[in-house]
């Protein structure tokens, strides 16, 4: 058995599953989602330029950006150490965060910022920051999790949680859901009593494929 | 034939044949792309003879990545008489692939 510690960037129901925890790759024959609730919601333009200019992975795509300017708008305490890899391989980085990390470079300029608007046209040409325009050909987005919509764009979901019967069941075959993702009390008792029940499911469904 | 992998010259030699043509723009460092390569062999066996897939490496091609403004990777490209009709951009599961492959055939 083994135990990694990474956050998820993409996820293929195909086969299995596969999952992609930076440039690693591991599958499995059943999934059992337990993200938790961030709430966040997306910044104006992020939805509309995802691929053409917005990425939520700088290992993955800061390799287009090389030579050109890109903002990191950093929600997350490991977003310092992505935008450090981005100018280290030579994209021209801006830090934007509501407050400035201790852990950022001093040499990667820093703007002060709350509200974050992505602006373009066929692609991002750059961001407003509380006002500030601040030209660009990429903003990562590095929040704390993606949205398990995002992983996994089929996955049913209802007032803003995933959506699972009484066996922990996604309306995803192969996919269980638990804990506080799937709902109020956001409550450890609960949470646990639901991740023991999607880890019975999750290995019945197995079963099930085996015979 | 299968799965190609395309340079320049043998992608625009691709492209100037009437009919399908399905490239898939990855690159060594991105995970994703690893994840969706199965997916895109599989693509080339089941349409053999019907649609032309290949692979383009975006560093090693990286005016073919320009030409047409990737930015993002995994991207995968579909063209029928040598004009774009689509574009996917992401892993996706096979299905949202050989949907737009077979409205086109």
């Amino acid at each position: 058995m083994e135990f990694v510690v990474g956050r998820a960037i993409s996820l293929m129901a195909w086969d299995g599953f596969t999952v992609t925890v930076g440039a690693d790759m591991y599958q499995g024959g059943a999934l059992v989602m337990s993200p938790g609730v961030v709430r966040q919601t997306k910044f104006p333009g992020e939805q509309e330029f995802l691929g053409k200019g917005v990425s939520y992975c700088a290992t993955c795509d800061g390799m287009l950006y090389r030579g050109k300017d890109v903002v990191v708008a950093g929600r997350t305490p490991d977003a310092p150490e992505e935008a450090k890899y981005l100018k280290s391989i030579g994209c021209h980085v801006t830090y934007t965060a509501p407050k400035k990390p201790d852990t950022l470079d001093a040499d990667i300029p820093f703007v002060q910022a709350g509200k974050l608007e992505i602006k373009g046209e066929q692609a991002v040409t750059g961001v407003s920051l509380d006002g500030t325009e601040v030209p660009c050909a990429g903003v990562f987005v590095l929040r704390a999790s993606l949205a398990p919509t995002d992983l996994l764009p089929t996955l049913e979901t209802e007032g803003g949680y995933i959506k699972v019967d009484r066996a922990m069941k996604t309306n995803v075959e192969g996919v269980f859901a638990c804990g506080d993702c799937t709902g109020a009390p956001l409550q450890v008792a609960k949470a646990v009593g639901e991740g023991h029940i999607a880890g019975l499911s999750a290995c019945e469904y197995l079963d099930k494929q085996d015979k | 034939m299968a799965l190609q992998h395309f340079d320049e010259k043998s992608f625009d030699e691709a492209l100037a044949q009437p009919g399908l043509l399905v490239a898939d723009f990855w690159a060594d460092w991105c995970g994703p792309c690893k994840m969706l390569g199965p997916v895109i062999e599989q693509l080339a066996i089941d349409f053999e003879g019907k649609a032309v897939v290949g692979k383009i490496n975006v560093d090693d091609e990286p005016d073919l990545a320009q030409r047409y403004g990737i930015m993002s990777i995994p991207t995968v490209m579909f063209f029928k008489d040598g004009k774009e009709i689509d574009k996917k951009i992401g892993v996706m599961p096979p299905q949202e692939f050989t949907k737009v492959i077979e409205a086109n055939m």
